[in-house]
């Protein structure tokens, strides 16, 4: 059992510790390099069209759920809409070509799923962003005593005093980062292992056959597990033969959306009403999602 | 400074068990070979991460001296250090069954304690082409799906034992395990083998070569009959576990 649960769980480690790595020094680059102004500038007149590029934003600015709630933080202080923001937050940690890679890695022979990831990223984080501009206003929801943000996403010091070069601030804040970010990482890993060591497969198997409740169980999962979204495909991956393709995606779009780390990081910018909310527009958007990818799937459309 | 010193140990740490296991030669019991640059390109970053912390002033920010990613990297770490990674198949069949086709056969029975191996018993020498590691996967694949063009043929292939009581008692599975991307997404694949002799000669989890006739016949998996390929064994012998378990199949 110990060789069955260690195999598994270094195997995980090893094979996402490359994009977790990565994740953190694109991160890292953008935070130094790239201003919450110069975003801010980039964005439309126009409410539709800035949700659309809002969405796809994340393709130009690659980070994961941790590193983006900082950052929408700063946003909202520079003025930019709630809407746009929370677009932001839930598109970029799976319309981004890091994400997408790993996807595409991870299911190499299907093609369909990466596909599938973003257009579901992109449509929810889309509708969420729109429900939000038509019912809610930013004052009701947003925490009256924003703390002042730095472009850090992992600690409260400022860089603009560190009087080092600008390289060395990206090494530096990628290793505060890489242990900021790596014990979420881990402990996913670990209760990953210790699942499917404990559990046999075949009662995934059974449970894999009961829509909804088998999309629900693959929303709650990654949710509990708060794995990275930079390297969750490999583990959705390792569950292929007892879900179908809609629980992936419950698991690969609601996972990279919320989970317990950024429901706690969030906690900090937003009342807590306003953040269950949140969760559950997103929960039954994905439900939707998913039962629309099932339909489509059983129909052999796609 | 303890911080610094703390995570610049951590992270030689990491780098030093990830090579112990190139080392020891098995890193390919974990990841598939073709993801290997995903190792060599951990390891330059974490390299590089270790040079900052050498050559970079020291951050006079007071941050926790005790972090759960400490532990945790000593968990993962100790892990790698304390595991042998080539005996996987002998729980992984038990926990994720054995794929036959588009199906899953689970045994809540299997053994999963290792028998000690036989002495090998050379009944003959096999003169036909084999199955290789290259090409395994393609031709399992066909072997489901091709029973006309397979049907008939004499096959000879090489894998581990699994038992399960509901393919009936002169059956069980000749396996290997297919590696996509790494360990956690392997998978036990078969082809079903007849013989009167099962529990007096084929032991689980113990290798063999089988050599044989393709037929097709009818299954019942999970309480669902099907056809199946079945190799109607005509000959075998005992062999050493092979030193790679793992078929690494290419999708084109």
């Amino acid at each position: 059992m110990y060789q069955t649960f260690s195999t598994i769980a270094v195997s995980i480690f090893l094979e996402g510790l490359f994009f977790l790595l990565i994740g953190v020094l694109i991160s890292s680059i953008i935070d130094i390099f790239v201003s919450a102004e110069t975003l801010n500038r980039l964005i439309p007149n126009n409410k539709y069209l800035a949700l659309v590029s809002t969405s796809l934003l994340g393709i130009i600015f690659p980070i994961c759920e941790c590193g983006i709630v900082p950052v929408i933080h700063r946003l909202l202080k520079k003025g930019v809409p709630l809407h746009l923001c929370i677009t932001l937050l839930f598109s970029a940690p799976i319309v981004n070509i890091v994400v997408i890679s790993s996807t595409y890695f991870a299911f190499q022979n299907q093609l369909i799923v990466v596909i599938l990831r973003v257009v579901g990223g992109f449509s929810i984080s889309l509708i969420t962003g729109l429900i939000v501009s038509f019912t809610i206003t930013e004052k009701d929801v947003v925490k009256e005593q924003i703390e002042p943000v730095t472009n850090c996403s992992c600690c409260s010091h400022d860089h603009s005093t560190v009087k080092i070069k600008k390289i060395a601030q990206i090494g530096t804040h990628s290793i505060i980062e890489f242990f900021d970010t790596v014990k979420y990482f881990i402990l996913g890993i670990l209760i990953t292992a210790l699942i499917q060591t404990l559990i046999p497969r075949s009662i995934f198997n059974n449970l894999s056959s009961h829509f909804p409740l088998s999309n629900i169980f693959m929303m709650f999962l990654p949710y509990v597990l708060s794995v990275c979204s930079n390297t969750d495909a490999f583990i959705a991956r390792s569950f292929i033969d007892q879900f179908d393709i809609s629980s992936l995606l419950c698991f690969m779009v609601f996972g990279a959306m919320f989970d317990i780390k950024s429901t706690l990081m969030l906690n900090k910018i937003f009342k807590k009403r306003f953040i269950i909310r949140l969760i559950i527009i997103v929960m039954l958007l994905t439900l939707l999602f998913s039962l629309i990818v099932k339909i489509f799937l059983d129909r052999s459309i796609l | 400074m303890i911080k610094k010193i703390i995570e610049l140990v951590l992270i030689v740490a990491l780098i030093v068990s990830i090579y112990f296991l190139g080392y020891t030669k098995q890193l390919h019991l974990l990841i598939n070979p073709r993801y290997f640059f995903f190792i060599y390109g951990s390891l330059t970053i974490l390299f590089i991460f270790v040079i900052i912390q050498i050559l970079l002033p020291l951050d006079k920010q007071k941050h926790k001296t005790v972090d759960i990613s400490y532990i945790l990297i000593i968990i993962i770490v100790i892990l790698m250090f304390s595991t042998s990674y080539a005996d996987y198949q002998e729980s992984i069949s038990g926990i994720k069954g054995v794929n036959l086709g588009n199906k899953t056969v689970y045994d809540s029975n299997i053994e999963a304690t290792p028998v000690q191996p036989k002495k090998t018993e050379n009944i003959s020498v096999f003169n036909e082409l084999k199955i290789d590691d290259s090409n395994y996967y393609d031709v399992i694949d066909s072997l489901y799906n091709n029973s006309e063009i397979h049907k008939g043929q004499t096959i000879t292939l090489t894998g581990f034992i699994t038992n399960y009581s509901d393919l009936g008692s002169d059956n069980f599975v000749l396996s290997r395990l297919i590696m996509i991307c790494c360990a956690a997404d392997s998978s036990v694949c078969g082809l079903v083998c007849n013989s009167s002799q099962v529990d007096h000669i084929f032991q689980e989890n113990l290798w063999y070569e089988i050599k044989g006739v393709i037929e097709y016949k009818n299954i019942s998996v999970n309480s669902y009959a099907d056809e199946y390929p079945v190799i109607n064994i005509t000959n075998y012998r005992n062999i050493e576990p092979l030193e790679d378990p793992y078929i690494y199949p290419v999708f084109n």
